[in-house]
């Protein structure tokens, strides 16, 4: 540590004591060293010889009777900063020490400060990048969560997705410029000051120090701020957003909760258990919203969630077991048809659209039929060209279907799990085509 | 005077402050000067003179004042006050039947090895 570094820090922990006394702890210890460096110690013995700076100041806060501990609990925030800042300097100067050696023949003029600013800075950047490697998780998984809701939407509306990915990319993109500008705040903006070792300069820079304070007093403070907002930011983005998406979802189900009630059925325990939970996210919510508001949501408002929350579990228990559960198709199958389950049929893209290979040689009608649960759905497909038969069931009829089935069942307690074969229709050389 | 280099570090907190007090008994000192003497007969660092020379001072033990020197700026001096003269008296007076106890008991323990 160089002369100006320790009294620096040193009057930063004496911030408490008022401007002058200050002053002359500072000068003081300035002319300490100053006289042992003329007695012939180097710059670096004659700081070691103070001990730890934190001890030295602790103990002539002792002096005045002020508890050494006065802002620990105040900034918090600050003193991480500040330790996060030790430690980069501390090990900037250990990887400067090791290289000095190296660089001892090169760079004889250029003194070791501007040595262990440079690995400062290098290690910073180090810092920086997987800093933002592990801010690139949430991003990534916010996207990709979004991205997933907006493609199950219908057309219109899946085109969504790209508008999310790019605001999430964006607001990535802001959180790299932010820490960046944050953590070289005082490397770029910081006017290069002269640390020369004579001693006959010392009059000047005291001079120079009582002109310069307030305004880097004032910078600090603002990137103590900005510090802040970042936490802010990420709070945000990690807690409180995935958490409103998850609130929105819950209302859908809310909303199909109602829309069954329409349909004559009354799932009491799943609305109960679907408000509580609401509420609770709700509450989680207005919780993370306080640390910025200071208003914070009364904790008695867990007790009727709590009570509707049982309720709910004891309904949706007693509705449960009396539910039974069926997974076989009820279609008739007729002996000339060769029945297909979902995974034999080769090439399959999607779910939705099968591909078969026909005879070419054969012209003839060919009905594929898809069977599932006791209802039918026909389509009749053309002979291609090459051969095959691509089928596109018309996924929009489909779904109602489903949920006819799904509402049908559920006023019998029943739930029919989506399973369904296809039943393909054709002549004699056409199935042995494909059996082949 | 005894050069105690290896001594435990709290009972060299436990004297700092007496013999700071009667160093500047002798003249009065500026801080390296100070300093100076006492590491002649405590090994400490000067991070832990300091402070108390501070404390010694707030409490009215010491007053200081500025004085030119031939090099360099202007020196603090610090010289001590009648009530610091009776701190230094008392703290004395202290250590004396403080180690005469401390001695009896030593010798007592050896005799019963």
């Amino acid at each position: 540590m160089t002369k100006e570094e320790f009294l620096k820090k040193l009057a930063k922990k004496l911030k408490i004591l008022n401007e002058n006394e200050k002053k002359d702890i500072i000068n003081e210890h300035e002319a300490l060293l100053n006289e042992k460096i003329k007695n012939g110690q180097s710059e670096e013995e004659a700081v070691a010889d103070f001990g730890d700076v934190n001890d030295l100041a602790k103990e002539i806060l002792k002096a005045y009777k002020v508890d050494p501990d006065y802002n620990k609990n105040s900034e918090t925030l600050e003193k991480t900063k500040e330790s996060f800042d030790e430690s980069v300097k501390n090990a900037a100067e250990w990887v400067s020490e090791k290289a000095q050696s190296f660089f001892d023949s090169v760079a004889e003029e250029k003194s070791d400060v501007t040595l262990t600013k440079i690995f400062e800075i290098i290690i910073k950047v180090l810092i920086v990048i997987i800093l933002l490697h592990i801010l690139r998780l949430p991003f990534s998984l916010l996207s990709s969560l979004g991205a997933q809701v907006f493609t199950t939407a219908i057309f219109p509306f899946s085109l969504l997705q790209y508008i999310w990915i790019f605001i999430i990319e964006m607001l990535y993109l802001a959180t790299i410029v932010i820490t960046f500008i944050l953590i070289f705040k005082n490397d770029i903006f910081k006017e290069k000051q002269p640390t020369k070792k004579t001693s006959t300069l010392a009059k000047k820079t005291t001079k120079k120090k009582t002109t310069k304070k307030p305004t880097a007093e004032g910078k600090e403070t603002s990137a103590n701020d900005g510090v802040f907002m970042l936490f802010k930011i990420v709070l945000i983005l990690v807690f409180v957003i995935p958490l409103i998406l998850f609130s929105v979802s819950l209302m859908f189900s809310f909303a199909t909760l109602i829309f069954l009630i329409f349909h004559d059925i009354f799932l009491i325990g799943l609305l109960l258990l679907n408000v509580a939970i609401l509420g609770f996210v709700f509450f989680l919510i207005h919780l993370f919203l306080s640390l910025f508001n200071n208003q914070k949501p009364s904790p008695w408002a867990l007790i009727p969630i709590i009570i509707i929350f049982i309720l709910g579990t004891i309904f949706t228990i007693d509705w449960a077991l009396g539910l039974s559960i069926e997974k076989e198709a009820k279609g008739e199958l007729t002996k000339e048809t060769i029945v297909f389950t979902q995974e034999e049929i080769k090439d399959s893209k999607y779910w939705r659209q099968y591909e078969i290979k026909i005879n070419p040689d054969v012209d003839e009608e060919t009905v594929i039929v898809e069977i599932y649960f006791d209802e039918k759905y026909e389509k009749i497909v053309d002979v291609s060209e090459t051969g095959g038969v691509n089928i596109y069931l018309n996924s929009l009829q489909k779904m109602r279907d489903f949920t006819n089935i799904f509402i049908a069942g559920l006023k019998n307690d029943t739930i029919y799990i989506p399973y369904y074969e296809i039943k393909l229709s054709a002549q004699e050389a056409t199935i042995q085509y494909i059996t082949d | 005077m005894l050069v105690v280099m290896t001594m435990n570090v709290q009972f060299k907190k436990g004297v700092l402050e007496m013999v700071v007090l009667l160093t500047l008994l002798k003249k009065d000192m500026y801080g390296y000067e100070l300093v100076n003497e006492v590491s002649k007969i405590i090994a400490i660092n000067e991070g832990t003179v300091y402070p108390i020379l501070k404390r010694l001072t707030n409490e009215n033990y010491f007053e200081s004042y500025l004085e030119e020197s031939s090099e360099g700026p202007p020196r603090k001096y610090y010289k001590i006050t009648m009530l610091g003269k009776e701190r230094a008296a008392e703290l004395k007076k202290e250590w004396e039947t403080f180690t005469k106890a401390i001695r009896k008991f030593i010798k007592e323990c050896e005799k019963n090895d």
